[in-house]
């Protein structure tokens, strides 16, 4: 009887004693990194920047700072881990950027290991850098810390700002989908400051344009339903800006005998906060009017681009694709630059702050 | 005779049903049922699911007709003695192999989320006690561990939610895009995920009332279709099918966009509770296993329960890599197509056409 228990506690001691030489990753012994930056060089190599956090006493961050050239990635972490004093790992990375550069010779074998990687989540932002990406980290002064500095900037412009929802997930899924291209942020160094500046449109994995910022919410309410934007419109008799807007996006395939169209129907509801006429009560539905007109001519620039490029960021092809299904992808390939897309944009306008 | 004691109630086999489905093939599934049907592949998990509830009904139409109930004598009746007990050996062997299967797959999850270096044997070694502890006493000690494997993972169906976030509805239509054939031949992979029924046939005589069990059975297995077309059709929004192409754990990659304040990664403390799901799989299939031998052979149950682990303990360790694990789970896959769907039929009718020749020559 008592044999029964021992063979249990030899079993489990072995167990433990074999498993307990297993590496270890102690917290204190490792820098995880929060930032990595890649650049093109001039040879088959790339060249790396990574930021990894140490945290000091009185919640003081400081970001140690490494840069080298490598043939891949992890021939690089071995350069890095060369000059960190403490192993270099990938867990709490937050933020990846490319280098214009890289990014016009495709990207898709930098993004590859970060998917690859079970320790890093869908949630990691990407995004494009105009000029160097050490420059760019140089460039911020922040005492939170320069990953949480970079995850914070994306995050209040995702939720409360023109830039649509970006991640690592949803670059993926685009790049991975025959139906769609994809899109990431686009940053540069301003008067000595980290700057988004545009979004940066791919063709499949190779950056082809940009879309500056200020056009950005345009891009936003054709891209998803929008939860907290904003929109500002000018003609020669008054500006106006609209805050809290609100939408819903909505994108309809019909084929009526040729290669079909498309359209787009966008809902707005917004508040004025700044109106630079007066009497601004009388004439909300001229205002709503005007603002539909301009955002529709906004769109249709946008999309004649697109088209010109070549590039669906918008995923109109996956519209096609999922509510025709005579659908045909060498047709729709040949027809896309031509396809008509129409907008149709209603705004209403909710309220015009306390003035009148 | 088995003692009213260490029978179960009827309502268990619900549980007995869901737990031997639900396993490892709950976290990948999805990446491989589209292979025929793409986007309307989740169409074919339920094709599957009424398949395997013709099966049951099968099964427990042979069950029902039996004295003993059991496949050892069901297969001594039909087959005579050496035939049937060369038959129940083989399935012995298909059980053992399922529960390699399930228990690799496991460790292989681990060593590529949490551990690398961990060392499969010395794991194994952690492990084996366990079951040895659940199977080598009453059967009651199975069906609890059963229960639990249902009740403690079901609130990770809740964190299925959040990936709907991402959810483009666009990914799975056109809805029925594709032919019946195609669909068809995707519930044939499907049914791989719910093979572990064929457990049915030998713990049988251990649930009280078992003729009117046959609903939880059923229900059961109601219960398992609708979870998998639940996580196939969250998994079939979340990724775009060019995408699934690339992810050998599709539902496991679903947590990969959970992010919480106070913890980083949901997949650690996911796939330690997934071990509730695992676990009541090898369990029932080995405890399955070493009553089967116990009843042909009348070894004693617990130094076949000892001899069976030290197979399977051998069995895991050997089958190395991710290459091994494909095999294992190819293999094991097309065994247990071929036993539910073409050997349970067989067996129905030869059974069916020997009991009415026993009878008319009494």
């Amino acid at each position: 009887m008592y044999l029964k228990y021992i063979i249990f506690f030899v079993f489990v001691i072995v167990s433990l004693l074999f498993n307990f030489q297993m590496p270890t990753k102690v917290i204190d012994q490792i820098q995880t990194i929060t930032v990595a930056g890649y650049d093109a060089t001039e040879e088959d190599t790339i060249q790396e920047t990574v930021v990894s956090p140490k945290y000091q006493e009185e919640g003081r961050v400081e970001d140690f700072i490494y840069t080298d050239t490598a043939a891949n990635i992890y021939e690089n972490r071995v350069n890095l881990n060369a000059k960190a004093t403490e192993r270099l790992l990938n867990g709490k990375l937050q933020v990846a950027l490319y280098n214009q550069e890289l990014a016009e010779q495709g990207i898709e074998n930098f993004i590859e290991y970060l998917t690859r990687d079970p320790s890093i989540g869908g949630n990691l932002n990407l995004a494009v850098v105009e000029g160097s990406t050490r420059e760019l980290i140089d460039s911020v002064t922040t005492g939170k810390g320069i990953g949480v500095f970079f995850n914070d900037l994306f995050e209040h412009n995702i939720i409360h700002g023109s830039l649509p929802q970006t991640n690592l997930k949803l670059f993926e899924s685009c790049l991975k989908s025959e139906t769609c291209d994809p899109f990431l942020p686009m940053f540069s160094v301003e008067d000595e400051n980290a700057t988004l500046k545009a979004i940066a449109l791919f063709d499949d994995d190779k950056y082809v344009d940009n879309l500056p910022i200020q056009k950005a919410n345009v891009f936003k309410l054709l891209y998803e339903n929008v939860s907290d934007s904003n929109y500002q419109h000018k003609n020669e008799r008054y500006n106006v800006a609209l805050e809290n807007l609100e939408s819903d996006k909505d994108m309809v395939f019909e084929t009526n005998g040729g290669s079909g169209e498309v359209t787009i129907n966008v809902k707005l509801r917004g508040v004025i906060r700044e109106f630079t006429g007066n009497k601004v009560t009388e004439r909300l539905t001229a205002i709503e009017k005007d603002v539909a007109k301009d955002i529709e001519e906004e769109i249709d620039k946008m999309i004649n681009r697109f088209q010109e490029l070549n590039i669906d960021p918008l995923n109109i092809e996956g519209t096609v694709k999922s509510s025709n299904r005579d659908y045909n992808k060498d047709q729709f390939k040949s027809a896309y630059q031509e396809m008509p897309v129409n907008a149709s944009v209603t705004v209403r306008i909710t309220g015009t702050g306390t003035e009148r | 005779m088995i003692s009213i004691d260490d029978k179960v109630p009827a309502l268990m086999v619900f549980f007995l049903i869901s737990a031997s489905q639900l396993g490892v093939g709950y976290l990948g599934f999805q990446s491989i049922i589209n292979k025929y049907a793409g986007n309307d592949a989740w169409i074919s998990i339920i094709v599957a699911g009424l398949g395997v509830s013709v099966i049951i009904w099968l099964m427990y139409q042979i069950l029902k007709n039996d004295k003993t109930g059991d496949i050892v004598a069901i297969h001594q009746f039909t087959y005579g003695k050496w035939l049937g007990n060369f038959l129940t050996l083989l399935f012995t062997m298909y059980l053992l192999l399922m529960a390699t299967v399930v228990l690799r797959t496991y460790v292989e999850i681990i060593q590529v989320w949490i551990f690398p270096h961990l060392k499969v044997w010395a794991f194994l070694s952690l492990l084996i006690p366990l079951i040895y502890y659940t199977i080598s006493d009453q059967f009651r000690t199975v069906v609890g561990v059963c229960f639990l494997g249902i009740v403690y993972p079901f609130f990770l169906n809740l964190t299925l939610l959040y990936p709907l976030k991402y959810a483009d509805i666009t990914n799975i239509q056109p809805i029925m895009d594709h032919t019946i054939t195609e669909i068809m031949q995707s519930s044939g992979l499907a049914a791989l995920d719910f093979m572990g029924i064929s457990a049915l046939l030998v713990f049988y005589p251990f649930i009280r009332e078992s003729g009117k069990s046959q609903k939880y059975a059923h229900y059961g297995n109601l219960y398992t279709t609708v979870t998998y077309v639940i996580v196939c059709l969250i998994a079939y929004v979340y990724y775009n099918q060019s995408e699934l192409e690339n992810v050998i754990w599709a539902t496991l990659g679903l947590w990969k966009i959970i992010e919480m304040p106070f913890m980083e990664r949901f997949e650690y403390f996911g796939i330690a509770t997934l071990f509730f799901t695992i676990l009541p799989n090898v369990v029932l299939f080995m405890w399955a296993a070493t009553r089967l031998v116990h009843r042909t052979f009348g070894f004693q149950h617990k130094k076949v329960a000892v001899v069976l682990l030290g197979i399977l303990f051998i069995a895991c360790v050997m089958s190395m890599g991710r290459e091994g694990v494909n095999i294992l789970n190819d293999t094991a896959g097309r065994i247990g197509l071929v036993f539910l769907f073409i050997y349970i039929p067989v067996l129905f009718i030869i059974n069916f056409i020997r009991r009415k020749v026993r009878k008319n020559v009494s």
